[in-house]
């Protein structure tokens, strides 16, 4: 209960209200691939945003940029940083926040180094390109975040081509350029899926290590439900476009409060002798541009009743810190409630 | 091997010392070629009707081995014993025939179904290629389609769509579908859930199981991921560039993990209980390459419990206990201490 | 921005190519004379005007045009008059001479024609043919040769490439060495060459197909490259190793599994190849060395025109140039159009 009250004097560095993100084609319908979205930073806060593939939840993080892809459009919502909508700013005023207020790290980092210039160059760049330093003394600052992000011999790597970096070196790359604005919030898009299990430790510790040493606000994405769990403060669960859970942490892998929640946590396999058959959830990750309609996650739910196909579910509060998107959230009893 | 062919018959698949190496040219301008030692030495043995792990991070020669092994790459050297046959030299029509009882699973539902195929031709794929030693005709062929699908949850006018039209869960029960129609005796299933989310996996894990009781099939289980691993398989394999560091039981692997990186890599998977993250071990860098394998023992340069012995001698697999071999210089020393 | 095959530039072209390769299959109907009939006292005549108002201004519902006759005084530049007193009426679905529908059914109906005046909607060559006559046989030769050569190119290309990118090593090196071995040669000198080693004096019909293998023997090495280029990364994917893992054969993965997924490119790949053959042929029978006399070609017809002196005296002997203009313009285009809807749906396919 600490937490709770530390939290609420803390103020909210981005909210995002109602936020609707659509794939427009012109023949066929918009493809609602973020509808009614609603969550807010704090500052100095981890918060992970957890679902699976197609829910929506890379796309919201390029609709706070407003780097969205071709085809998609925000249709409606506000997107609060410190107080102000980001929506409807000129493209030169979203450039002075984009990479100095709020930056991004990529899943693919391999994707978003250029090929042909030097790691170091590109990310004295990102300094020199906002504040107009020279790219000789922004170098000696890359240097200093190299330093900071792990990568041995900095002095040298700075002169490295990407192809020349590993995957876990890029990813540092990536962290480096997306720290060296001293940005207030970063926004971490499966930053280590393409990543093995030990480098992604690593990654997640170096995290850890710039959390502490710096005052940025971070949004990690991830599919990784017990990932998530290790850097998060407070954790939100999307599905089809949807925030259907949020909660603090340890909340919410003891105690969730939605099925859809309670039945990922429990399709984690455990350690066992003999294989043996496993809880599942029925069917499949919805297509974003053909949702059930009332709550998407009806047709699979066990929980579900007759209205549950009728009404989209909107947030209730559980408590102070814990908000679901379920109508019939008192049925769902934890019985493993500790031994998680 | 000559001394127990009678024991040779319970276990489907022997491979012993098997290699496989790739060759690359240097460069544009260089005559000389380099070599890329993907799999080195490993010699493994399943059990009819068993599940056998084989776990190890990207690059570390898993995929090749599994590929190896069902002669799809021709092996550089070592000798493959399958089903108490010596199918290393198989070629041509031979290996052809073998291919009835040996299949693969993919690990990218996406890639590995032709797009241009129906899902019925599909599935008959290989029924259409051993037509004449199954002697079926086109009738046969059909129900037995119809058979596979209703094995594999899916519906029967699945059989006339095409693979874009179906979900990542269910293609890979398309490619599940497609390797049993030949009633095979063993399956490689190359990592087939880490394309899939997490809602599915369990969903696939469990057809596996149900096809494993029914057809009694061995498989070999290729995967990055411990848990799973762990939970479905009855021994595991840890392989570390291209050779088998670590012989276990699942059930010793998260008790009792001897090998350092095992260690390390189970320190590694993400965990919702905050005592088991506090006594990660991070491993420092990243998986070298192949082309440049360590001298010494291969995890060396990581190891964080390194000694002099260590990189300059290669340490072979010893047995430790009952069935628990390990491939380390800090047990071998124990055990010579021992019999002394 | 989306592309579409469906756009009205590319309608238009198809109809174009659509509308040339009706006339050269049903050239007989269209044309009015046979290719190689003479009107000996109409030589090198203007184009005849199809007109619907007469002198004084007045509408005739029948398309009609003024005679010309040879003018009395044979100056160089003026040698047809118009005999403006004399309309003569253009009647269609004539009967004429005598010919066989797809070389099946007997006919002798015309799209056009008059009674006894010659009519020649393109004016006529040095020896008093009908020029749009020709051109109607000619299209037969070369919009036909451009066609079967590559598609003969297409079906050496799909399979050497295939077998070189399939089996690699020292297949591969050796097909692709040959290939090289071909291309080294600049293209039409190697075309005058092949030629020069064939006896001159052969029929036309045989002529043809010695000029459709000559070519396609220099235009599959390209094809043969870009399907070796694509079958190295489709050997690679899953679903072929897959098929390998089912114990199909090899020519079954190359036939099924490869081949299939290199058309949608192989078939832009020839229909930016057509455009070659077709010029390819002209270039031949303009030289003298293709198709000759009496058989016609678009080239052949072009080498009449080979003389400034001639151009400029009778233009409308250029004529089939402009035909082979417009077909290498529109297969170009179409080509191009169908390039961008493969890329776009490749492009698709991948992010899907």
């Amino acid at each position: 209960m600490q937490r709770s009250e530390m939290k609420t004097e803390r103020e909210k560095i981005l909210e995002v209200k109602d936020l609707h993100t659509y794939f427009c084609d012109e023949r066929a319908f918009p493809v609602k691939a973020v509808e009614g979205l609603t969550f807010h930073l704090l500052k100095g806060e981890v918060l992970g945003i957890v679902g699976e593939s197609g829910c929506g939840k890379s796309l919201t993080a390029l609709s706070v940029l407003q780097i969205l892809p071709p085809g998609a459009k925000i249709v409606k919502g506000e997107i609060l940083f410190k107080g102000k909508d980001l929506i409807g700013l000129s493209q030169k005023q979203l450039n002075t926040i984009r990479g100095t207020k709020i930056s991004m790290i990529f899943q693919e980092p391999s994707s978003y180094l250029n090929p042909v210039l030097s790691v170091g160059y590109q990310v004295a760049e990102a300094l020199s390109a906002h504040t107009g330093q020279s790219i000789r003394d922004a170098m000696k600052k890359a240097r200093q975040m190299f330093k900071e992000v792990g990568i041995p011999d900095p002095e040298q790597r700075v002169h490295n081509y990407p192809h020349e970096m590993s995957g876990g070196q890029k990813q540092r790359v990536m962290t480096a350029m997306a720290l060296i604005n001293e940005p207030d919030i970063i926004i971490a898009d499966e930053p280590t899926t393409s990543l093995d299990v030990t480098v992604q430790a690593q990654i997640i510790n170096l995290f850890k290590k710039l959390l502490k040493d710096h005052s940025s606000s971070i949004v990690f994405i991830s599919h990784d439900l017990p990932l998530v769990s290790e850097i998060a403060d407070r954790i939100i669960v999307m599905y089809a476009g949807m925030n259907f859970e949020e909660a603090p942490v340890d909340v919410l892998i003891k105690d969730p409060k939605h099925p859809y929640t309670k039945k990922l946590l429990e399709s984690i396999p455990k350690e066992s002798s003999s294989w043996q058959k496993m809880k599942t959830i029925p069917g499949a990750v919805p297509d974003p541009a053909r949702k059930p309609g009332g709550c998407p996650f009806h047709p699979r739910c066990d929980y579900a009743e007759k209205d549950c196909n009728q009404r989209i579910p909107f947030m209730t509060q559980v408590d102070d810190t814990h908000f679901t998107a379920c109508y019939h959230y008192e049925k769902i009893k934890n019985s493993n409630k500790q031994n998680i | 091997m000559n001394d127990s062919s009678s024991t040779l018959k319970n276990y489907v698949l022997i491979t012993e010392n098997l290699c496989k190496s790739f060759y690359k040219k240097k460069g544009l301008f260089s005559r000389q070629s380099e070599t890329i030692r993907a799999v080195h030495q490993v010699s493994i043995k399943i059990e009819s009707g068993e599940t056998v792990g084989l776990v190890g991070e990207s690059g570390c020669g898993k995929t090749t081995f599994g590929r190896a092994v069902l002669k799809l790459y021709e092996p550089t050297s070592g000798r493959i014993i399958f089903q108490g046959k010596d199918i290393t030299s198989f070629r041509g029509r031979h290996l052809r025939s073998l291919r009835q009882s040996m299949q693969l699973i993919f690990q990218d539902p996406y890639s590995s179904l032709n797009p241009r195929f129906k899902i019925r031709q599909i599935i008959a794929e290989g029924l259409y290629n051993f037509k004449k030693d199954l002697q079926m005709d086109k009738k046969s062929i059909v129900s037995a389609v119809n058979h596979i699908l209703q094995k594999i949850g899916l519906p029967e006018d699945a059989s006339e769509k095409y693979p874009h039209q179906f979900s990542g869960g269910q293609r890979q029960r398309i490619c599940i579908g497609r390797a049993i129609a030949l009633r095979p005796g063993f399956i490689v299933c190359d990592e087939p859930l880490s394309a899939l989310d997490v809602s599915i996996r369990s969903q696939i894990l469990n057809l596996l199981l149900e096809l494993k009781n029914e057809y009694g099939l061995s498989y070999l289980f290729i995967s990055h991921d411990l848990k799973i691993t762990s939970s479905i398989c009855s021994r595991i394999y840890i392989m570390y560039l291209g050779e088998i560091v670590e012989e276990l039981p699942s059930t010793q692997l998260f008790a009792n993990p001897l090998h350092p990186y095992t260690q390390a890599l189970i320190s590694a998977v993400p965990e919702f209980d905050a005592e088991k993250r506090r006594k990660r071990i991070i491993l420092e860098g990243d998986v070298p390459s192949p082309v440049n394998i360590p001298e010494g023992c291969p995890f060396h340069p990581r190891c964080p419990k390194v000694m002099d012995i260590c990189r300059k001698k290669k340490p072979h697999l010893r047995q430790k206990d009952g069935n628990h071999t390990v491939s380390c210089w800090l047990y071998e020393n124990q055990r010579t201490e021992d019999t002394r | 921005m989306k592309i579409t095959l469906k756009s009205w530039d590319v309608l238009l072209f198809l109809f174009i190519l659509g509308s040339l390769y009706i006339i050269a299959v049903f050239a007989d109907f269209f044309a009015p004379y046979h290719y190689d009939e003479e009107q000996r006292r109409n030589i090198y005549k203007p184009p005849d005007r199809i007109r619907f108002f007469d002198e004084k201004k007045d509408f005739h519902l029948r398309p009609f045009f003024y005679e010309q006759k040879r003018a009395k005084s044979e100056m160089a530049q003026r040698l047809y008059e118009k005999e403006k007193d004399h309309p003569v009426n253009l009647r269609f679905f004539v009967n004429g001479f005598p010919y066989k529908i797809l070389g099946i059914f007997s006919s002798d109906i015309h799209l056009f024609g008059t009674d006894s005046t010659p009519f020649n909607l393109l004016g006529t060559d040095s020896r008093g043919r009908d020029l749009w006559s020709r051109i109607c046989y000619g299209s037969r030769v070369s919009l036909s040769i451009g066609l079967i050569g590559a598609l003969i190119s297409f079906v050496l290309g799909m399979a050497f490439g295939s077998i070189a990118g399939y089996y690699g090593k020292s297949i591969d090196f050796f097909i692709m060495r040959f290939c090289e071995m071909i291309w080294m040669f600049p293209m039409f000198y190697l075309m005058l060459t092949l030629r020069a080693a064939i006896p001159p004096e052969i029929s036309s019909v045989k002529m043809y197909f010695i000029i459709v293998f000559i070519m396609s023997f220099i235009g599959w090495a390209g094809m043969a490259r870009v399907i070796r280029g694509m079958v190295l990364s489709l050997k690679e994917q899953e679903y072929v190793t897959a098929a390998r893992a089912m114990g199909a054969t090899d020519l079954k993965v190359i036939a099924l599994y490869i081949l299939p997924n290199t058309l949608s490119y192989a078939i832009v790949y020839v229909t930016i190849s057509i455009p070659g053959y077709i010029i390819g042929e002209s270039t031949l029978s303009m030289l003298g060395l293709g198709i000759q006399d009496p058989g016609v070609s678009w080239g052949n017809l072009l080498a009449d025109a080979m003389a400034i002196s001639q151009i400029t005296l009778y233009p409308w002997i250029l004529s089939s140039g402009f035909f082979i203009f417009l077909t290498v313009l529109a297969y170009n285009f179409l080509g191009d159009r169908l390039r961008d809807a493969t890329d776009a749906k490749i492009r698709n396919e991948n992010r899907a």
